[in-house]
């Protein structure tokens, strides 16, 4: 049985600024992490990120990875558990993960800080399980990780940010890019970046939603249509893109599976991207000491899972008795106030105020 | 227009378009940033 103050699972950006935060008041910190390395989605991030500059704004996802990492590996009481994926959590505290050997491992942490971030949502659509259709968070791993191109020619379904972005890192990597289907009617990612990769000559079309995709045994094309304000398609408006790939850009749920099985008190917000905790200032759950952290507490944008994790790692040390300055809690609340200060994070401010306590 | 093709209208260039004034001073970086966004480097 492994003891420490604090347990953090995932190490994307969330977890593992919560892990240096905890660690530099003093607590005892172990990172479960299941991929092979550290950074989460930063990793693929080839991208400079917007955000706040105090949160590495204008440095490259995988950068900012680096940065983590390189500051992680200078404190001593920190362990890092990579591809030990948490299993499962008890009644009685205890933390379950399955180590690179085989082996079933118990963990129990004083504070558990969750940061396992969220999963792609998926769309209901003729033949919509060929092969050739991909999450567009997939495609961007596949690209930017391990250097293959998903296809020749692809359709992507969704204009916010990632559907606008990995059409943009898709051009750069060689791939024809035949149109961005976004069912809204306008554009939900930043102009700035829609702006971008229509001069790129991909067309953005709005109030349109993919009806089927063509193919037998893998995507050879796809149906789009207009669709009218009652969502439904309007018929003589179909026509066909010939691609190879059909691209899914329409959304993230926060991944909460092990949220579920602490008893912690849970409610659905459409604003947040699905089931999310009910949290109070500190991120703390209902169930005392345990905090979550970035998108599994509601899908935002990684500056605010930066600003999380600190806050979390913060609250967690000073729970198991490390002293930590307030002034750390001001800062961090005070980061994420201004970051959704803006007007298009109002559906944010919406969802926050539904689910705080 | 912008908001649903993704296209500026000159409305929407006009709105980031430097000073006639700076304009005539010689080459300008021009920020092409249409919205208020959580984003501050540029500031």
């Amino acid at each position: 049985m492994l003891k420490t103050d604090v347990a953090i699972v995932g190490a994307g950006p969330a977890g593992l600024s919560a892990a240096i935060k905890a660690a530099s008041f003093g607590a005892d910190v172990i990172i479960l992490e299941r991929d092979k390395w550290l950074g989460g989605q930063l990793v693929k991030q080839t991208h400079s990120f917007f955000g706040s500059k105090n949160e590495y704004a204008g440095i490259r996802g995988i950068d900012i990875a680096n940065i983590f990492a390189d500051e992680l590996e200078k404190m001593e009481n920190v362990q890092i558990m990579l591809e030990t994926p948490a299993l499962g959590y008890y009644e009685d505290n205890i933390l379950t993960a399955y180590s690179p050997q085989g082996k079933m491992l118990k963990i129990k942490p004083n504070t558990l800080i969750f940061a396992t971030g969220a999963m792609e949502k998926m769309i209901p659509f003729e033949n919509n399980d060929l092969p050739g259709i991909y999450g567009a968070g997939a495609v961007q791993t596949l690209m930017n990780v391990y250097g293959v191109v998903p296809g020749e020619n692809v359709l992507m379904i969704g204009a916010g940010n990632i559907g606008l972005i990995v059409s943009y890192q898709l051009v750069q990597a060689g791939v024809d890019v035949a149109a961005i289907v976004e069912a809204l009617p306008e554009i939900g990612g930043y102009w700035v970046h829609a702006s971008k990769v229509r001069r790129m000559g991909i067309p953005i079309l709005t109030n349109h939603s993919i009806i089927k995709a063509l193919g037998k045994e893998q995507v050879q094309g796809a149906v789009v249509a207009q669709i009218d304000e009652k969502w439904q398609p309007v018929k003589e408006t179909a026509r066909e893109f010939q691609v190879d790939t059909i691209c899914l850009s329409v959304g993230l749920s926060p991944l909460i599976e092990l949220l579920w099985q602490s008893g912690c008190h849970i409610v659905y917000s459409k604003e947040l991207g699905g089931y999310v905790p009910i949290l109070n200032e500190d991120l703390e759950t209902t169930v005392p000491g345990i905090y979550v952290a970035g998108d599994a507490s509601g899908i935002e944008e990684a500056t605010s899972a930066i600003i999380e994790g600190h806050l979390t790692g913060c609250a967690a040390a000073k729970k198991v008795g490390y002293e930590v300055p307030k002034e750390e809690f001001i800062k961090a609340r005070k980061g994420l106030e201004s970051l959704r200060a803006g007007p298009v994070s109002q559906h944010i401010r919406k969802g926050l105020s539904l689910i705080r306590r | 227009m912008l908001k649903n093709t993704g296209v500026p209208d000159e409305k929407d260039l006009a709105s980031v378009t430097p000073t006639k004034k700076r304009l005539e001073e010689g080459p300008v970086v021009m920020v092409e940033c249409f919205q208020e966004i959580p984003c501050d480097p540029c500031h």
